[in-house]
């Protein structure tokens, strides 16, 4: 009869090398390379015993192991020595072992803090549910597919026609996602007009593009489209989530 | 306005929202007051519930401010609060601390320190809202990049980014204590050992 057991075991085999290493009161910067070894293929073994899938990763880091014993061991020939010459064999493993080392140091000291909902808790409001396409605030609907083609054909109509020479313009999404965005943020949690963002005298270009971050900022959920029941009527524009511009912060670690 | 007043308009609008709330958008809400004025009435909220006995304090979360409970109250609000808090494994905290630190980052990056493949614990993390997409590196194959959010500052009761320690700083402070650190995977091993001697002997004894 033969068992298979799932531990949750190390998370890798850089995880169960600082394991040792620290198990044995070494310094990262100076490992005991043949103990090491010894020791990690010895803890392989035992996972073999007991029938315990490795990842593939474990098995790569023993071979490097003995890759790196075998180096120290073997006296060079003497060109090579004098260009290897200062170059430990290790170094490249105690590189990572120490980066590693520092994020699991950063990982304790996330842990230490207050978690939310575990340690602290804060004002817990109902999700704010826009399920309805209704506002009853202004008494306006969700608009459909429809009329947003209406309301697209009537910006192109208002559009700029251009006689004579034409300009090369260039309007990406990104940028109007933007400008749309802090002009719902000015206007706090008011809806907005969709006709006052396309300005006066607007190109075609222009209106495309407009109209189009419009459809992916309602695509991604951050905006809703209202409009009072009929058709002729104007189309509101109302920001339903905070937006979060892509990019965001990052710190910079010394 | 007077300041009184303005405090008490500022304790509203923060309690009110479930949102830490930033300078800025008290300003919109509160266009007489000037940000001088804001900071002041905050400061003053601040201290009146740090200095009473007082179950809740005002924090800076986010770049905003948020009042939240004090931290020995926890166990008593965990009886009334059934949102149970949100499981953190070792691993998903390094990979976590990773991002915070190297973002924007790619998997393959991450993969790199781990030394394993990360990509279920990212998925993990962005289901939690913890970490998001915040683009594609501009390299073959376009790999997507990783960052935290605003609900990591959140959760981790931070103000900003700066607010972790540096990796500078962690090495001061952790390279010193070793004894110190927990040996969290000591058990793992010991147990298994202990396993592997027992089924030895198992197979020793259904063999004879």
């Amino acid at each position: 009869m033969s068992y298979q057991v799932k531990l949750e075991t190390f998370e890798g085999p850089l995880d169960l090398l600082l394991y040792l290493i620290r198990k044995e009161e070494m310094d990262i910067r100076n490992i005991e390379i043949s103990k090491i070894t010894e020791q990690y293929l010895s803890f392989i073994n035992v996972m073999k015993a007991l029938d315990i899938d490795l990842a593939s990763e474990f098995i790569v880091m023993a071979a490097t192991l003995i890759y790196i014993k075998s180096k120290i061991l073997l006296p060079k020939p003497p060109e090579e020595e004098a260009q290897e010459e200062g170059q430990d064999p290790r170094e490249e493993l105690m590189r990572r072992l120490m980066e590693y080392q520092q994020y699991k140091w950063a990982a304790e000291e996330l842990e230490k803090k207050p978690f939310l909902n575990e340690d602290v808790f804060k004002i817990h409001l109902l999700p704010k549910e826009y399920s309805s396409d209704f506002d009853p605030k202004e008494g306006l609907v969700e608009v459909g597919l429809y009329e947003l083609a209406l309301a697209f054909q009537d910006m192109v109509a208002r559009s700029r026609t251009v006689v004579g020479h034409v300009e090369g313009e260039e309007y990406r999404i990104e940028d109007k996602i933007l400008e749309i965005v802090s002009t719902l943020n000015q206007a706090l949690n008011q809806m907005v007009e969709l006709k006052t963002l396309f300005r006066e005298n607007i190109s075609k270009l222009e209106v495309v593009v407009s109209f189009l971050a419009i459809l992916e900022l309602a695509k991604m959920g951050y905006i809703k489209l209202f409009q009072a029941g009929y058709e002729s009527s104007e189309i509101h524009l109302k920001a339903i989530k905070e937006f979060q511009e892509i990019g965001g912060d990052s710190i910079h670690a010394a | 306005m007077q300041l009184e007043h303005l405090e008490s308009v500022v304790e509203a609008l923060l309690f009110s929202s479930d949102q830490p709330v930033t300078l800025k958008k008290l300003q919109a809400v509160i266009p007489e007051a000037s940000l001088q004025e804001l900071r002041t009435a905050i400061a003053d909220i601040q201290k009146n519930y740090e200095m009473s006995q007082r179950g809740i304090c005002l924090e800076e979360i986010a770049e905003g401010y948020q009042f939240r409970t004090k931290l020995d109250k926890a166990s008593w609000v965990k009886k009334l609060i059934e949102a149970g808090p949100m499981r953190m494994t070792r691993a998903q905290l390094e990979t976590l601390s990773m991002i915070a630190y190297k973002q924007p980052v790619t998997r393959i990056e991450i993969d790199a320190i781990r030394g394993v493949d990360s990509s279920s614990i990212l998925k993990i993390l962005v289901d939690k809202k913890l970490i998001r997409i915040v683009g594609m590196k501009e390299v073959p194959g376009r790999p997507l990049l990783y960052g935290t959010t605003i609900e990591f500052l959140e959760f981790f009761n931070l103000k900003d980014l700066s607010q972790l320690p540096s990796l500078e700083q962690l090495r001061e402070l952790k390279g010193r204590e070793k004894s110190d650190m927990p040996l969290f995977a000591k058990d793992t091993v010991e147990e298994a050992e202990l396993i592997a001697d027992q089924s030895s002997n198992l197979t020793k004894s259904s063999g004879s």
